[in-house]
């Protein structure tokens, strides 16, 4: 069953289509790879069906129930998280707390509560500090719990956009090139954290150019360019294909 | 033990304070540098933690203080409700205020909210009928209990109050999980959203609790002066509650108070000693200075002389 999938979904920015009738299903507990040439369209894939980018046409299904349209923020609590190509987070608040902006959601406390400081509002900041620093344990970072996280490691950043997108407790996760630009023993750390999370049952959708990477991790993967669909399979089997060597390596 | 009672000594000393003057004029001065330090609280919620800008705080000023005088003296309402409506409409209008700052940032916002700000004044001017226009609107009523009027010292421990309270709102939900989002938003919108939080809400919310606190200040202040015309409504108003923001610090907890405090009280220590014809002009320099050394505005400074002086340490579970 697919948790995800997309109905002729067409992104245009101007005259340039970034998406092209796209007609994708991401399969539900497994980890799908969405590889493709520079500019072919994987991250605008992201960017609308997590309605950071408006849809031009077409529509996105999320178990059944269409969200192309909707607003980002609402998109992110039915249990869409995502991270980003280029890393975002919250330079002026601490690792701890960062994660913690992703639990607002789950607070049920209202702003008088928060102001005269009930034991309900107390024991629901207990909790979600507790939750956010089980999410960090996960990602080896709980030793930075309070320090900036700006000038961190590169790979503990991204490690800290990921415990931070787990926050929300997603059904369904985007994570946009995870290991660029990671050292070989950060690369099997994202490796490890993308396999627990697979077997807690959580979707992924990932956009990857490192063919190790897809090759050790993904279940299914979709070849992008020029916003369409070129190829799709097991990774085996695509490697093979004479159109995405084509894609890749251009025309003898 | 040491540290309590320097702690304790330095809130009796400023608690005190009218007892050891008998200055009328001082103690007007305060009370109006307590008004700032309301309003300019207010702005360092919209702009240091929300990450949004407003120019036209002194069009919530008016809201609250035009407001709170129609309905005690047209109406005849008693103080209390005065400033209530005063406060109640001013939020209503900063909802409004932030509906342009789902699109728009930066510059353009400080536009639009400039824009807001003379629309208000315009207002001031022309509703005759309501405001009483240039000609001013007279007559209302001072703060009493009973029969009996306050003092200007009574006043000052009334407004301390107000002040403390809104101080203390403002810390609670900055440590929260509204604070938070508020602060996560003013870094990156896009990832805010992300995180299942509507940004639209926290900037309503944002500008709304900054013109709420805007309205209660107008509406103190109408109480206080007991007529009100056109002049302290102006853009320049505005920017100069901008300037104590900043001054006293844009992303601290103090920085309204310290701000709102400092730059009212400033002018006057400058009026006198053969001051008294560049006043103004030295004050404009001393901002200038402060804002160009100190960036991060005086009171990070003064809470760091505070934590040296009593040797507190600074806890590591909070960031700022």
């Amino acid at each position: 069953m697919d948790i995800l999938r997309t109905e002729n979904m067409t992104k245009r920015f101007g005259g340039v289509v970034a998406n092209d009738n796209l007609s994708i299903g991401i399969p539900k507990g497994q980890i799908t790879a969405l590889i493709g040439p520079n500019g072919s369209g994987k991250t605008t894939f992201i960017n609308v069906a997590t309605g950071v980018h408006p849809i031009t046409s077409g529509k996105v299904y999320f178990k059944d129930q269409d969200i192309s349209g909707m607003d980002i923020n609402k998109i992110s609590r039915l249990g869409i998280a995502r991270t980003f190509q280029k890393i975002r987070l919250f330079e002026n608040l601490s690792v701890i707390e960062n994660v913690l902006v992703a639990r607002k959601p789950f607070y049920k406390s209202g702003p008088m509560s928060v102001v005269l400081g009930t034991p309900k509002f107390r024991k629901e900041e207990k909790e979600n500090k507790e939750k956010a620093m089980e999410l960090l344990k996960l990602v080896g970072l709980e030793d930075r719990a309070y320090d900036s996280p700006t000038g961190m490691a590169y790979g503990l950043r991204r490690c800290l956009e990921i415990a931070r997108a787990l926050a929300l407790e997603p059904q369904l996760m985007f994570l946009d090139e995870p290991a660029a630009g990671m050292t070989r023993d950060e690369f099997k750390v994202i490796m490890d954290l993308m396999m627990i999370l697979k077997e807690r049952g959580i979707t992924i959708l990932l956009v990857e150019h490192t063919m190790d990477f897809i090759k050790a991790v993904a279940d299914w993967v979709y070849v992008l360019n020029f916003g369409q669909v070129i190829a799709k399979g097991k990774f085996d089997d695509i490697e093979k294909d004479p159109l995405v060597l084509k894609a890749y390596l251009g025309e003898d | 033990m040491k540290k309590l009672i320097f702690v304790v000594g330095a809130i009796l000393l400023i608690v005190l304070f009218p007892i050891f003057t008998n200055n009328s004029y001082h103690l007007y001065l305060m009370n109006r540098a307590l008004i700032h330090a309301i309003l300019a609280t207010g702005l360092v919620f919209l702009t240091g933690f929300a990450g949004q800008i407003s120019l036209g705080q002194a069009g919530f000023y008016a809201i609250g203080a035009y407001t709170s005088a129609y309905f005690t003296v047209k109406l005849g309402m008693p103080i209390t409700v005065g400033v209530i409506a005063g406060i109640v409409i001013s939020v209503v209008a900063g909802f409004l205020l932030s509906i342009p700052s789902f699109k728009l940032k930066a510059f353009f916002l400080s536009l639009v909210t400039i824009a807001f700000g003379q629309i208000v004044w315009m207002l001031v001017i022309n509703l005759t009928p309501i405001t009483g226009g240039p000609s001013g609107f007279f007559g209302i009523p001072f703060y009493s209990v009973g029969n009996n009027m306050l003092s200007f010292g009574q006043v000052f421990w009334l407004f301390g109050g107000l002040l403390f309270v809104s101080v203390f709102i403002m810390y609670r939900i900055k440590h929260s999980h509204f604070g938070r989002a508020m602060l996560a938003m003013n870094d990156d919108d896009v990832a805010t959203e992300t995180c299942g939080i509507s940004t639209k809400r926290l900037k309503m919310a944002a500008f709304g609790f900054s013109a709420g606190l805007a309205g209660l200040a107008g509406a103190l202040y109408a109480h206080l002066a007991g007529f009100l015309s056109p002049e302290p409504f102006t853009f320049f108003e505005s920017s100069n509650f901008v300037a104590m923001a900043v001054v006293g610090g844009l992303r601290h907890m103090s920085g309204g108070v310290v701000g709102g405090i400092g730059l009212t009280l400033l002018p006057e220590f400058l009026r006198f000693g053969g001051w008294e014809n560049y006043y103004l002009m030295v004050t404009s320099i001393i901002v200038i200075l402060i804002i160009i050394f100190v960036p991060m505005g005086l009171g990070p400074i003064l809470e760091s002389l505070f934590r040296k002086i009593f040797r507190l340490k600074r806890s590591n579970t909070k960031t700022l």
